[in-house]
């Protein structure tokens, strides 16, 4: 791999040198890089505002797409892939001590925009400001794992005792125990350094007028309008410093708006709020993806995304394995894929194939009305019974509950449907027995998360685990796979998956693809799996 | 005179309070634990706990609403649960676009509809009057997300000559204003119309053609002066409704006006800022009511002396 | 909700919009109706498409060609879109497979059994509350002025999108809703009107010779209010079928699957360059019946208060 890949940047180092002597002198003066121009402005659209340019209160993928060009994290993933790779270290931390020490070295001359390092310090101190309770952050479940977090939260101790500033480069973090997720907790834009006299000095308006040290500066963010981007020119690295000069980005397009914006080519790119694939709507996609106009402003991608149906394992009829597995059999997952216009990729089981740990040999669920009679009248429910199935507002939801709806209906499940707001729903998730069904989905690029809270009995508080999925041969194997490296955790995640599978606690439905409609003026576009975006790899052509 | 303003403003303030009594009632019934969406899946208890009495969600709905209401007369409405950000000041921010479509809307209302009305009087029985009445119909026959998103379609798109939604420039405030005023103008058209005739029978009106005015200076002079008082009324009973109708044209033209932000609230089970909102506009009606109350008796003196 | 102007149409005359010049009705009064009533062509248009609305609406089970939520395996295309008018589906598919047609036919059930019970609802509140302040008069007069003046100050439709969060949006919780935002303004015209009958020579002959004052009511002074009652109800169905197509299109109308206008309406909208037919048809039906029902009140309203007419 190494020697065909050195020899094709030769070629292109030889292009660029031809193409730069061809191209006069403005576009020498113009910093090429690799065939990329920097300078230039993308106009993006999304359909609402952020939450919050406070890396510690975001916790929507909106605001998270643009926190991460704003903030530097430790580590981050290669972009396009799943890979964690260092981004503000020099290189992946040491883990020592069981894998309960890791060890952490910061690149010099990180520097925020007012000049403040982001040292060992900045990072000490942004992790301790999200477990203040003051702070209201919800990210402390994501540093609970770390010696004397606990204590800090309560105010027993003045700092975190598992966070030692080392020197001012290297960083040191102890967890009460092993946890191989931890390399993926500190990806999070959450656990960015933030400068502390900033911080202190702005209040609450830090969330609006952040002061970063990412490849891009808030320039200025009007509520409701849009937000202004524009290059940070002391960015450190300058393999991964951004191209475009500015990034307009205007909040509040409806989608279907948006899309007709890009097709006029008054915005770059229709982003919708960065949830999964619905920069398009549902009512438009057939017709630009048969366009010939538009081929070459669709990019997909399919996502680390599953979408499964859940069943409270404790509610009255779907205590009963059998009525569960009837139910695996009623649902026609081909008619949701379809009915997402393609958009999905069907589902065997909650492990996305591009994480590991994901298991090919698992089959697909067949669809099978027939069997899932004959399974209800074995279960004691010839007639069926009543139930309802929760589901969120945003579309294309309601279509995949009311297709469900109607799979279930022909097998003599009568299911009312229950379209609530994320925020209602997240609350019905939170409240043991809020809801007999409803459809959920990961998204996310650490396998741990999937594996856990899918299947752990941990989970069933947090709200995640909603099917109350409590095996304890498979919490057994999920919480020593949590403490091995990852490679070592894989097999037992495969074993736990295959046990889970037949419990039908969870009916995997299918894979999000992620469409993207953007102007093919913008290059080095990619959807990312973790963040969708990376506005610092756009350039213009 | 005086003793009557001072009774209005009175009530004024009690219905501010009974609006503020009925918002933090439907709050309170909100399912969900506000804390728990703070601090997020992952926090411990003792995080959440920590939240909630931060928020004084610990305290009795009657205590929570004693101090809520201590910060709201100072003009404290709180941090929004979601943003964490002060809720007047973003209430504020937003508040121009609302205005804008609002007065826009009005504008063409009462214009389309006064003019549609003036016309469908004077020739009355016509053909004219006919397709004026047939387009008054229609105004109130389509739904106005309907037509703002057909509107939007053509002139936005198939013939661009304003902006495709947003609120760039100062063109953006066209279409808003045309969908918003349209349905509405059906109503003025039919009290003009009614009022016009009225006045034109009138002997007065009779006498001032007979004497060989011009039929034009007949319709402005008198007959028109009659009419505003009517399209005043009306006007001031509109506020509320206006506002209703502003919060769907926000969602299909994308204004970041009040309405899209209190809609966003009631799905973020975002209390502070429903709350916010929801007074904003409560406050706003009342005080224009007030307004048009007052012009009401400018313009007609013998309601001055009636109250 | 209501466009209050709806009721400035109601209030034609004097500071408290009552005619006291008015001639009581009686059989003679309502025959004479009848005979104002037909003698134009736009009544008459509206009564018919009332008519036409309200029979599909009774008839729905014998009229649609299908069951409304039947999702058709062949009514979707291969890569999932909505079939276009034609064959098996004489108005085309939704989005989920669905005949548009019969969801049609099946959704005007829905919608008027939404405008007439909220209407209903309001009406009896608005009578009720009325009366008894136009009646009593003094306290309870200007208590229940207050608390229009208080509902009024908050934006329906937001009140009903606050309402809708906290309980599940079902078509019994909607018509509750509609119905609740929807009382103000004709409480305030009955209450007009019931304060000016007071007034009149045969309430007090009634009340001199002894009659309790719920007798006075019900016998002297409501069936003088039918009138406006029905002309406001019947021009606010109207509104109120807007209403409920808004309510749908901010999300929280009638839930899937029932059909209903306001849900084909709203999830149909963004189709317009793709799927034309879910925009049009529905757009229509719910124009002709929102059409009929204005044109049907206009012509209750001129052919029940002469004096009016102009």
């Amino acid at each position: 791999m190494q020697q065909p890949a050195r020899h094709a940047s030769l070629v292109a180092l030889m292009f660029v040198l031809l193409a730069s002597l061809l191209a006069v002198a403005p576009a020498a003066r113009a910093g090429v890089r690799a065939g990329i121009h920097d300078g230039g402005t993308a106009i993006l659209d999304f359909s609402s505002d952020p939450v919050s340019m406070d890396p510690a209160i975001a916790a929507d993928g909106y605001s998270l797409t643009i926190l991460h060009v704003l903030f530097v994290t430790l580590l981050t993933n290669k972009p396009g892939t799943t890979t964690v790779v260092p981004w503000g270290a020099t290189e992946m931390p040491t883990i020592t001590n069981g894998g309960k020490r890791y060890v952490v070295h910061i690149h010099a001359g990180i520097k925020f925009s007012d000049g403040e390092p982001a040292d060992a310090h900045a990072f000490k101190y942004s992790f301790e400001r999200i477990l203040i309770p003051a702070t209201k952050s919800p990210y402390t479940g994501s540093l609970a794992g770390v010696v004397g977090a606990s204590d800090f939260v309560a105010g027993k101790a003045k700092s975190v005792a598992g966070i030692k500033v080392l020197d001012p480069l290297t960083i040191q973090f102890d967890l009460v125990q092993p946890d191989n997720n931890f390399l993926y907790d500190i990806t999070y834009a959450a656990l960015s350094a933030v400068p502390q006299k900033a911080v202190e000095a702005a209040g609450a308006k830090f969330a609006t007028h952040p002061t970063g040290d990412g490849q891009f500066i808030l320039q200025n963010w009007t509520s409701g309008v849009g937000m202004t981007l524009v290059k940070n020119l002391h960015y450190f690295d300058a393999a991964t410093a951004g191209h475009l000069d500015k990034l307009l980005l205007h909040t509040n397009v409806p989608t279907n708006l948006a899309v007709l914006q890009v097709e006029k080519g008054m915005a770059d790119i229709s982003a919708g709020d960065v949830n999964g694939g619905d920069g398009i709507p549902l009512s438009l996609f057939l017709t630009i993806k048969n366009d010939p106009r538009w081929k070459s402003y669709l990019y997909h991608s399919t996502l680390p995304e599953t979408w499964f149906f859940v069943m409270a394992m404790r509610d009255k009829p779907l205590q009963n394995v059998k009525v569960r597995q009837a139910i695996a059999y009623a649902i026609n997952r081909q008619k949701i894929v379809q009915i997402l216009n393609g958009r999905g990729v069907l589902a065997s089981q909650i492990m996305p194939p591009s994480l590991p740990g994901y298991d090919p040999s698992i089959p697909q669920q067949e669809y099978n009305p027939a069997k899932a009679r004959k399974l209800l009248t074995e279960a004691g429910f010839p007639h069926g019974f009543q139930t309802s199935i929760t589901m969120f507002t945003t579309p294309p939801g309601p279509q995949e509950a009311t297709s469900i709806q109607y799979d279930l209906a022909q097998v003599g499940i009568q299911a009312v449907l229950r379209i609530v707001s994320l925020a209602q729903y997240s609350t019905l998730a939170a409240t043991p027995g809020g809801s007999p069904t409803q459809i959920n989905d990961w998204l996310a690029i650490e396998p741990a998360l999937f594996m856990n809270w899918t299947y752990n009995s941990n989970e069933i508080q947090a709200g995640n685990n909603m099917a109350e999925f409590a095996v304890p041969q498979v919490d057994a194997l999920l919480n020593k796979a949590q403490q091995l490296p990852l490679a070592q955790a894989v097999p037992l995640w495969q074993r736990a998956q295959r046990l889970a599978i037949s419990q039908y606690g969870y009916v995997p439905l299918y894979y999000g693809v992620e469409y993207d409609f953007v102007n093919p003026r913008i290059g080095g576009f990619q959807i990312d799996p973790n963040f969708l975006y990376e506005y610092q790899q756009w350039y213009l052509k | 005179m005086t003793r009557h303003l001072l009774e209005r403003l009175l009530w004024m303030a009690v219905a501010l309070l009974g609006v503020s009594v009925i918002t933090f009632v439907i709050g309170d019934l909100l399912p969900g634990d506000p804390a728990r969406v703070i601090a997020g899946p992952q926090a411990s208890q003792a995080v959440v706990r920590s939240i909630r009495h931060q928020l004084g969600l610990d305290q009795a709905v009657y205590v929570q609403y004693w101090r809520f209401l201590g910060r709201a007369v100072r003009g404290d409405f709180g941090l929004s649960f979601r943003t964490q950000l002060e809720v007047l000041p973003t209430i504020w921010a937003r508040f121009p676009y609302t205005v804008a479509v609002g007065v826009g809307g009005l504008l063409a209302e009462i214009l389309v509809g006064v003019s549609l009305g003036i016309i469908s009087a004077v020739r009355r029985g016509t053909v004219l009057d006919g397709i004026v009445i047939c387009t008054a119909l229609l105004g109130l026959s389509i739904p106005s997300f309907w037509l703002g998103l057909i509107l939007l379609y053509v002139f936005g798109y198939l013939w661009p000559i304003v902006p495709l939604g947003g609120t760039s420039g100062w063109t953006w405030i066209i279409l808003p204003s045309i969908t918003l005023g349209f349905s509405g103008s059906a109503f003025y058209t039919r009290m003009t119309r009614t009022a016009m005739l009225e006045t034109l029978s009138e002997d007065y009106v009779r006498t001032a053609r007979a004497k060989g005015l011009p039929g034009r200076t007949i319709v402005l002079k008198h007959a028109f002066r009659n009419a505003i008082r009517t399209v005043v009324t009306m006007a001031g009973m509109d506020v509320g409704a206006f506002l209703g109708g502003v919060l769907v044209i926000e969602q299909v033209f994308g204004i970041p006006g009040i309405g899209a932000l209190a809609w966003q609230a009631i799905l973020n089970e975002d209390l502070p800022m429903i709350q916010g909102t929801v007074l904003f506009a409560a406050s706003l009606i009342i005080v224009s009511n007030f307004a048009i109350d007052l012009m009401y008796g400018w313009i007609d003196p013998r309601i001055r002396t009636a109250s | 909700m209501a466009h209050p102007a709806t009721s400035a149409l109601l209030i034609q005359d004097g500071d408290n919009g009552v005619d006291y010049e008015r001639p009581l009705r009686s059989q003679a009064g309502w025959s004479g109706a009848w005979r104002r009533y037909r003698a134009h062509t736009l009544p008459l248009v509206g009564l018919v498409l009332t008519l036409l609305v309200l029979g599909v609406a009774v008839f729905a089970p014998l009229l649609a060609p299908d069951n409304p939520i039947t999702q058709f395996p062949n009514g979707l295309s291969a890569e999932g879109g909505p079939r276009p008018p034609g064959g098996q589906f004489l108005l085309g598919t939704d989005s989920l497979g669905r005949d548009l047609l019969s969801r049609l036919i099946w959704g005007a059930r829905t919608s008027m059994e939404i405008a007439i019970l909220a209407n209903l609802m309001s009406a009896v509140i608005a009578v009720t509350l009325g009366a008894c302040a136009g009646y009593m008069g003094r306290r309870v007069d200007m208590l229940l002025m207050r608390l229009t003046d208080l509902l009024m100050a908050i934006p329906a439709m937001l009140l009903a999108a606050f309402l809708a969060a906290v309980f599940q949006p079902s078509i019994g919780i909607i018509v509750i809703v509609v119905g609740f935002v929807n009382w103000f303004y004709l409480a305030r015209i009955v209450r007009a009107e019931v304060m000016a009958l007071r007034q009149r020579e045969f309430v007090d002959a009634a009340r001199a010779i002894g009659l309790p004052t719920w007798r006075i009511l019900a016998r002297h002074i409501l069936p003088q209010l039918w009138g406006s009652v029905i002309v406001y109800s019947t021009l606010n169905v109207a509104t109120t079928v807007l209403f409920v197509a808004a309510l749908s299109y901010v999300g929280i109308g009638v839930q899937p699957p029932t059909a209903d206008w306001g849900n084909i309406i709203a999830e149909g909208n963004t189709y317009l360059s793709v799927a034309p037919w879910l925009v049009i048809f529905p757009g229509i039906a719910l124009g002709i019946s929102v059409l009929g029902f204005n044109l049907l009140g206009d012509g209750l309203r001129d052919a029940l208060d002469p004096r009016q007419k102009v």
